[in-house]
């Protein structure tokens, strides 16, 4: 999947060969900022943080929500107005900033049965308790819990901010066990 | 100097020959890199402030902004629906202060853009190597018969939040059930462009709730407005037979205002009502004009990739008062401000000014679990700002109201992430 990506976009470039640079990495960064927080630290609990994500994750999550592969609200729209290399810049940005944990409350019992259910469901890929993102794997660990409430629990009935795997494990999984998951992720810095 | 390396050395001396602004002694003085002026601590100034700190704390930068406590336009429409409070859009200049920008309140007054110094009302001078302006809006008084400063104390435009809301809730609260509130929106461009739709929204939303005889009349001086098809399904569905909108071509264009009866003239129609809210035309804010930097129809010509006045350079405009493509947002006017401060900084490096990139989001509220938004990118192009083909846009007609929910959640969340990134 990386390597494919990654020759896709170096192919791209090709291409593109002497055409205008476009704006740099934090130009295009400094336009999501305003929604997505400082340097991609979010200060708003229903959008997440970006910084730190890995490159890969966000150039093919831009790419799913230009071609309508991957629902949403708002970033569909936003992400129409960018090409790969735009996506590239934005995740070479955004991917070099430091990850910020939210400052949040959350339930210790729901969290504890939110960790029995990562460690059932979730940890084979969102490894470390979701604080890894080897596998080109979005940071969960630390997220805004409202965020996740929403997109996790939205992905169980429709494609909604996630990939086709997330939406087939989302199904399978209850209210009450996303609710608890977004205790577990919060709980953890 | 002695924290400088060798290449910070050569930018510096550079930079300064480039300005012409200091010679070798000045320098081994250790003073500022670059002295910039920021006139306006809203969604623009602030953000150039910052930005312009984070980015090279060797340059010194003066905010001047004439209130003590800055409060937020965006979301102001809640407080008229009598959800939330003003302290909640209320923000300090604390945050600003701890990166080491120098805040100065006081209200500027006078520009001279050849000396390049900046006086204000306090009689204070500030000479500068860069200025940029963000002085938001001033009314046209006047160009409603009648509606003038005076005026606006007891019709508020409440279009510059604070005291204004605060009015026009007052009367809005005081008003019995079965009154008609008049909204009068003017023609294009100005500030907000989706604003006076919200409003009436949300004016309706406390009187579903409390006064459910009452009306809304918008009288519009223009025949289309901002995500319209959304605003008339949100008013349809919630709040039915409660507003209504009246074009221009209808005759809803107001010229004139009775302020002692309450009273609105059009052209062939006079509408009297109890509350009256006059959002008047506007134009670039004081400063910009009194420094001869708008042009013929009141706004303010800029270069697009720097920012800077066409009409005199090294003074940057940005925001509301700029005339450009852009809608007048809080989110055009923190977008530009990154766009004018790297432009700023290359300039002082003497590097080549890069390939900006700009973006607009705006959420409105039908009711506080019933939003949508629009988003605008805009590309570089010829000289010129041009938006993305087949980008952006509004909120489907036809999203679920799950993705209405959401979009509610996420225009909160929106307010605390650009304010977050603005005060801290």
């Amino acid at each position: 999947m990386k390597t494919r990506l990654l020759m896709g976009i170096a192919l791209a470039a090709i291409m593109h060969g002497g055409a205008a640079a476009g704006p740099t990495p934090k130009m295009l960064g400094d336009t999501c900022a305003g929604c997505h927080g400082l340097k991609g630290a979010s200060a708003g609990l229903s959008m997440p943080t970006i910084a730190g994500m890995p490159a890969d994750f966000i150039v093919l999550s831009m790419r799913e929500y230009r071609e309508g592969k991957r629902g949403s609200t708002i970033m569909g729209r936003i992400a129409k107005g960018y090409t790969d290399e735009d996506f590239e810049a934005m995740a070479r940005y955004f991917s070099s900033q430091p990850w910020k944990s939210a400052k949040q409350e959350f339930s210790a019992d729901l969290a504890k049965l939110g960790k029995r259910v990562h460690q059932r469901k979730c940890e084979a890929c969102h490894r470390d308790n979701g604080i890894s993102t080897e596998q080109d794997m979005p940071r969960m660990a630390g997220q805004w819990r409202e965020y996740l409430g929403l997109v996790l629990d939205e992905s169980r009935k429709r494609n909604f901010h996630q990939s086709e795997t997330m939406k087939a494990v989302m199904e399978r999984l209850s209210e009450q066990e996303v609710t608890a998951l977004t205790h577990f992720y919060a709980s953890q810095r | 100097m002695s924290s400088m390396n060798r290449r910070d050395f050569i930018q510096f001396a550079g930079a300064a020959s480039a300005l012409g602004m200091m010679g070798a002694p000045a320098i081994l003085h250790a003073a500022p890199r670059a002295r910039v002026v920021v006139v306006g601590a809203g969604y623009g100034g602030a953000i150039a402030a910052r930005y312009l700190r984070m980015a090279d704390p060797a340059i010194e930068v003066t905010l001047v902004e004439q209130n003590p406590k800055y409060v937020s336009c965006p979301l102001s429409n809640e407080i008229l629906g009598g959800e939330g409070h003003i302290e909640h859009l209320t923000f300090d200049y604390k945050g600003l202060a701890a990166i080491g920008v120098k805040i100065v309140i006081d209200t500027a007054t006078g520009l001279d853009p050849v000396r390049k110094r900046l006086t204000t009302k306090g009689g204070r001078t500030f000479d500068f190597d860069r200025a940029i302006l963000s002085p938001g809006i001033q009314f046209n008084w006047g160009a409603i018969e009648g509606y003038d400063e005076a005026a606006s104390q007891i019709i508020p435009h409440a279009y510059k939040a604070g005291p204004q809301t605060l009015l026009l809730r007052k009367q809005v609260e005081a008003m019995r059930d079965g009154g008609t509130v008049i909204i009068t929106a003017p023609e294009d461009p100005f500030r907000c462009p989706p604003g006076p739709y919200e409003r009436a929204a949300m004016i309706a939303h406390y009187f579903k709730k409390h006064k459910p005889r009452s009306k809304i009349l918008i009288l519009d001086s223009k025949d289309t407005f901002s995500k319209q098809a959304l605003f008339k399904q949100g008013w349809e569905r919630f709040y039915p037979g409660m507003i209504s909108w009246v074009s221009g071509s209808d005759d809803g264009d107001v010229r004139r205002v009775d302020v002692k009866n309450r009273t609105l003239h059009t052209m062939l129609t006079q509408h009297k009502a109890d509350v009256i809210n006059i959002i008047a035309p506007h134009r670039a804010g004081a400063i910009a004009e009194k420094a001869g930097l708008a042009g013929k129809n009141g706004w303010c010509p800029i270069e697009p990739t720097t920012f800077e006045s066409t009409l005199h350079k090294g003074i940057h405009v940005i925001g509301d008062s700029t005339d450009t493509p852009m809608p007048k947002s809080a989110y055009s006017a923190n977008s530009q401000a990154k766009v004018c401060v790297a432009a700023i900084l290359a300039q002082l490096n003497g590097e080549p000014v890069g390939v900006p990139a700009y973006t607009n989001t705006c959420y409105s509220l039908i009711t506080p679990d019933w939003g949508f938004s629009v988003a605008h990118i805009f590309r570089h192009q010829d000289g010129k700002m041009v938006q993305v083909p087949n980008s952006g846009g509004v909120s489907p007609l036809d999203a679920s109201v799950e993705d209405r929910r959401i979009e509610a959640i996420h225009a909160r969340s929106w307010f605390r992430n650009i304010t977050t990134e603005m005060f801290g």
